[in-house]
């Protein structure tokens, strides 16, 4: 099997069908990714087409600084938090919403539980969303956390405590 | 493990399942394309929007160029297709031609000739 790297070099000298090899081997953690924050598969997939695309269009001037997956965890992050600032409206008018609790349907539960949750985390502080959905989402350590942001690992850590102190807090008065 | 970091990791979906991938590519390509067609109808409306600039700059200071419509007035009088000459009375030219036949003349020392030319001239008005 190709790697990344030889696949990327392949590319950038103009095969097509190289690029078309990257996109499956990632397409499905990266709909993953944004499934877990969208919970929806539609709007998940809209992002990842987002991601591939602006792939397809910066990918040709890459210069193997980083690791290609590093890469690909920077413009997935920088397309969650965008849209997650987009939706940031809509999902507090969303947050007002009661939740019938007469209800005693677990499916749609659990699915407003995990909505609840993702727009909690839209609300918190950019630094602390960032290490919230690497950590959650992308399920990288603080190491490699640290790494992308420029952040130390501490503050990593600092910053993630921080958000799951703010989420409990908002999630206990909601 | 604080329960709410719990709750979040159990919304974690890292694998998704079923995904069109042929379809996925095929989206993708049609927006790359898309992408490709309106970078270029911008380019040459730029293009086009730097000519146009260019033409009407190069015209400023420019003579107004009138000489195509002499030219076609001119025929026009040759051929006495415009109606605007109706109008107007034909011995006016002929006097005019003959002042300028006796200017010749007179410029050629013909002095007799030049008199006896306007005479006839004149005479002939007053019969008209």
């Amino acid at each position: 099997m190709q790697k990344d790297y030889e696949l990327i070099k392949k590319y950038q000298n103009g095969d097509q069908k190289s690029f078309e090899i990257i996109v499956k081997r990632h397409l499905s953690n990266t709909i993953g990714f944004f499934f877990t924050i969208t919970n929806d598969r539609m709007v998940a997939e809209d992002l990842a087409q987002d991601v591939f695309f602006k792939l397809y269009k910066n990918l040709k001037k890459f210069r193997f600084d980083a690791s290609f997956t590093t890469f690909l965890y920077r413009v997935n992050l920088n397309t969650a938090n965008s849209w997650l600032t987009r939706n940031k409206w809509k999902n507090i008018l969303h947050l007002d919403q009661s939740f019938d609790k007469g209800e005693r349907d677990t499916n749609i539960e659990d699915e407003w539980k995990r909505k609840e949750l993702w727009d909690s985390v839209a609300k918190l502080p950019k630094k602390q969303r960032i290490v919230v959905i690497m950590r959650i989402a992308q399920g990288l350590p603080y190491k490699e956390i640290a790494l992308m942001t420029g952040m130390s690992q501490g503050t990593a850590k600092v910053n993630y405590h921080h958000a799951l102190n703010k989420l409990k807090k908002w999630l206990k008065h909601d | 493990m604080i329960d709410i970091e719990k709750q979040l990791l159990d919304t974690r979906k890292s694998d998704v399942k079923n995904i069109n991938e042929d379809e996925f590519l095929y989206k993708l390509e049609m927006r790359v394309r898309h992408s490709k067609d309106n970078r270029r109808t911008v380019i040459y409306s730029f293009m086009m929007l730097i000519v146009l600039s260019i033409l009407t700059i190069s015209q400023y200071d420019n003579p107004v160029m009138l000489d195509s419509t002499n030219y076609i007035d001119e025929m026009e009088n040759i051929f006495e297709t415009d109606l605007w000459n109706i109008d107007i009375n034909s011995l006016d030219y002929d006097s005019l031609y003959l002042y300028d036949m006796a200017y010749i003349l007179l410029e050629e020392g013909y002095l007799w000739e030049a008199y006896e030319l306007i005479s006839v001239s004149k005479s002939q008005k007053r019969n008209i």
